[in-house]
């Protein structure tokens, strides 16, 4: 046999050997990764059903009647009535730092200060 | 076998020394110099190897489409994504969640448990065995179910995870798991009305569940209302406390925004678990607020006011006679607590004049009167995403005695979900908007004009005068500027007579009066009189104080600015404590 004979020979039975081996552990990779997909997906599947059943869980325990007797028990506050609100420009202070807001408390004790002597008093003391 | 079938060529007998005559059917015909047997058999090897390379080409090209050809054209195709981690949310009926992303109705993930008789081997250890881990199931229903000849048959539904387990590890052949939902209300008692319940194969039975239920099993996306929990908590104590303060048999509230006809919140007490088996008939079930058809008593004289300022034939400085009782052809209309004497506009509704409000409807006709009754919508159903909607009642023939009743609120029934739209649309600057609970709704945009603007503001300024100096007195909540109108309408009993002492109070108001944002409705059913309220049982005493109480509550939980003045004491003592630091 001539040498190109033999080497074409060798060429033709190795080739496909090698390129059989290398087709195996490719599909056994895949394999593998397929099988780490589906674990994956399964434990998605199972975290989404707990989350879901934790947030049920949540918004029961966010039942309005629940959280007014928990404070009820444990905070000493009462509800907010609406004297106790107020408008923050309503007041009258004078310790603005900022011009704009000082400004405004002025106007509000000269304004008041026209309907309450002892308030001019104040303001007059003040200037 | 066959030969003879075959026809044969005759063979022809040559003579010797003749010519032998070759003619078409000659097998040697087809042989020419180019086509030898080695030349042919050379071309159909080559046939066979182009064929396989053709087959390679195809694998090797298919090979190139499938692995690399994705990822140069586009970064995303169907065919990668197949293969990527997915996540599917195996819970396939939406949640419901109020405007704030509080859950209202959820779906848990169970497991049901269901046999197969036939492969079950010894059905009465079974049995016994299965009412040790589930004891609410009868050992002779489950013995029945198990010995019956039909090949699918559910034992139980809605099994804990722990009974599973505990039925996994009896180990009995025949029983399987199927995967169920069930559907489960967190807030148990408070939106019971409006979420409505579902039947055991997760169908909607009432509220939105029934109404919206198409929209909840197409898609999972959560469907968000305008209902918010918190306000809807603190009206339903409110209006419980109020139910056994007053000994009345029912009550239901409705708050709605003006500017959008958005329902923040509807109650109507008495109310049920939706968690629990419901019973259909029961007193719990029926939604006073939308499918109660009541006649509206004085709440009506606002839109009595609000039409005849509009039609421009009576002007609020107008005065009527209502020194004596008005005597029509089949009917005399008197005053509760009149005042016997001529009354402008703004009295009549400060007290509530039956006379007054009848004299007014009289002067503008009724005509116009039935006209606008039908545009602020009081004679269609309601348009409201739930399930339970009432007709309203309405004359036939609307003659003079009709017109006047119908002025001060008896003769017409329609729902409180029907009065407080349209109280909304009377305050809001006159546009009816359809009451909506779906936050993305499209509604509040097709609203139209039920009344002129400058009318809306004077019927504002009406109502207003209606709390600081009539009855609604109670109601005057510091700083949120309360205007609202009561009504008091006597019940009919059976046999078709008004009762004298059982009556229905309603209070409807708004806030802030010069630039209303809510509107709520309040209204209870057979409020008795007490030492407290001097025997009265007039809205004044009880659905009045009962609205203060819920306004001063939720309007801070709304957002709702409190707007008064310092009263001088309180200031003085505010500048002193600041110049003392």
């Amino acid at each position: 046999m001539t040498s190109t004979k033999t080497a074409s020979y060798i060429l033709l039975i190795t080739i496909p050997c090698l390129l059989g081996f290398g087709i195996l552990s490719m599909k056994n990779q895949v394999q593998g990764l397929e099988k780490q997909l589906v674990s994956i997906n399964k434990s998605i599947q199972d975290d989404i059903k707990s989350i879901h059943v934790l947030k049920a869980e949540w918004s029961h325990l966010n039942n309005p009647s629940r959280l007014r007797q928990l404070a009820a028990k444990h905070i000493s506050l009462n509800p907010v009535q609406a004297e106790q609100i107020i408008n923050y420009s309503a007041l009258p202070f004078e310790y603005e730092s900022d011009d704009s807001r000082r400004i405004i408390a002025q106007k509000n004790i000269s304004g008041y200060a026209e309907q309450n002597k002892g308030l001019k008093k104040l303001a007059k003391a003040q200037r | 076998m066959f030969g003879k079938y075959f026809s044969k060529k005759e063979e022809s007998f040559y003579l010797p020394g003749e010519e032998i005559k070759i003619g078409k059917s000659s097998s040697f015909m087809n042989y020419t110099c180019e086509k030898d047997p080695l030349s042919m058999c050379k071309n159909r090897v080559l046939f066979a190897v182009l064929s396989f390379l053709l087959v390679y080409a195809v694998i090797g090209i298919r090979l190139f489409e499938v692995c690399i050809a994705p990822n140069l054209h586009n970064p995303e195709h169907s065919e990668s994504r197949h293969l990527q981690a997915y996540a599917q949310n195996p819970i396939k009926r939406a949640d419901i969640l109020d405007r704030n992303g509080t859950i209202i109705a959820t779906s848990l993930p169970t497991v049901n448990l269901y046999a197969t008789p036939k492969k079950v081997l010894n059905p009465k250890k079974a049995a016994k065995e299965l009412v040790k881990v589930l004891p609410d199931l009868k050992y002779e229903s489950v013995l029945h179910k198990l010995t019956s000849r039909s090949s699918f048959v559910y034992l139980k539904r809605n099994l804990t995870p722990s009974q599973q387990y505990q039925i996994n590890y009896l180990g009995i052949p025949g029983l399987e798991f199927e995967n169920g939902e069930k559907r489960v209300y967190p807030h148990k008692n408070l939106f019971a009305h409006l979420v409505g319940s579902t039947n055991i194969d997760n169908e909607g039975i009432s509220g939105i569940e029934k109404a919206e239920n198409e929209r909840l099993t197409q898609s999972d996306i959560p469907l968000a209302l305008t209902i918010d929990a918190g306000v809807q908590d603190t009206i339903r104590e409110e209006l419980a406390a109020a139910i056994k303060k007053f000994d009345a048999i029912g009550a239901s509230a409705i708050l709605m925004d003006v500017k959008t006809g958005e329902v923040i919140s509807l109650v109507s007490l008495p109310d049920y678990d939706p968690n629990k088996p419901v019973n259909p008939a029961a007193r719990s079930m029926f939604n006073m607020a939308t499918k109660g058809v009541y006649e509206p008593g004085s709440v009506l004289k606002v839109f009595n006011a609000a039409m005849s300022l509009e039609s421009g034939k009576v002007k609020v400085a107008d005065k009527f006679d209502a020194t004596q009782p008005l005597k029509l052809k089949y009917n005399v209309i008197k005053d509760y607590r009149g005042e016997n004497r001529w009354l402008s506009v703004p009295e009549i509704m400060v007290y509530s004049s039956n006379i007054g409000s009848a004299r007014m409807a009289l002067k503008v006709g009724g005509k116009e009167q039935k006209q606008f009754m039908e545009k602020i919508g009081f004679f269609d159903e309601i348009n409201f995403e739930i399930a339970e909607k009432s007709k309203t009642l309405v004359p036939k023939r609307w003659g003079e005695g009709t017109i006047a009743t119908v002025a001060y609120g008896y003769g017409l029934a329609v729902t409180p979900m029907h009065l407080i739209t349209a109280f909304s649309s009377v305050v809001n600057g006159g546009i009816y908007h359809e009451p909506t609970i779906l936050k993305n709704s499209t509604k509040k945009d097709n609203g139209y004009r039920v009344i002129s603007y400058n009318t809306s503001k004077q019927m504002r300024d009406l109502l207003r005068l209606v709390v600081t100096n009539g009855s609604g007195k109670r109601a005057n909540v510091l700083g949120y500027e309360v205007a609202g109108k009561t009504g008091t309408a006597n019940k009919l009993s059976a046999n078709g007579k008004y009762v004298d002492k059982k009556v229905r109070t309603a209070f409807a108001a708004t806030f802030p009066a010069s630039n209303p944002k809510y509107a709520l409705m309040v209204m209870l059913d057979e409020p008795k009189g007490s030492k407290e309220t001097w025997g009265f049982v007039t809205s004044g005493w009880n659905t009045v104080p009962t609205t203060a109480k819920i306004i001063t509550a939720i309007a801070p939980q709304l957002n709702v600015k409190a707007n008064y003045d310092l009263d001088e004491k309180r200031r003085n003592r505010i500048i002193e404590a600041s110049y003392k630091r």
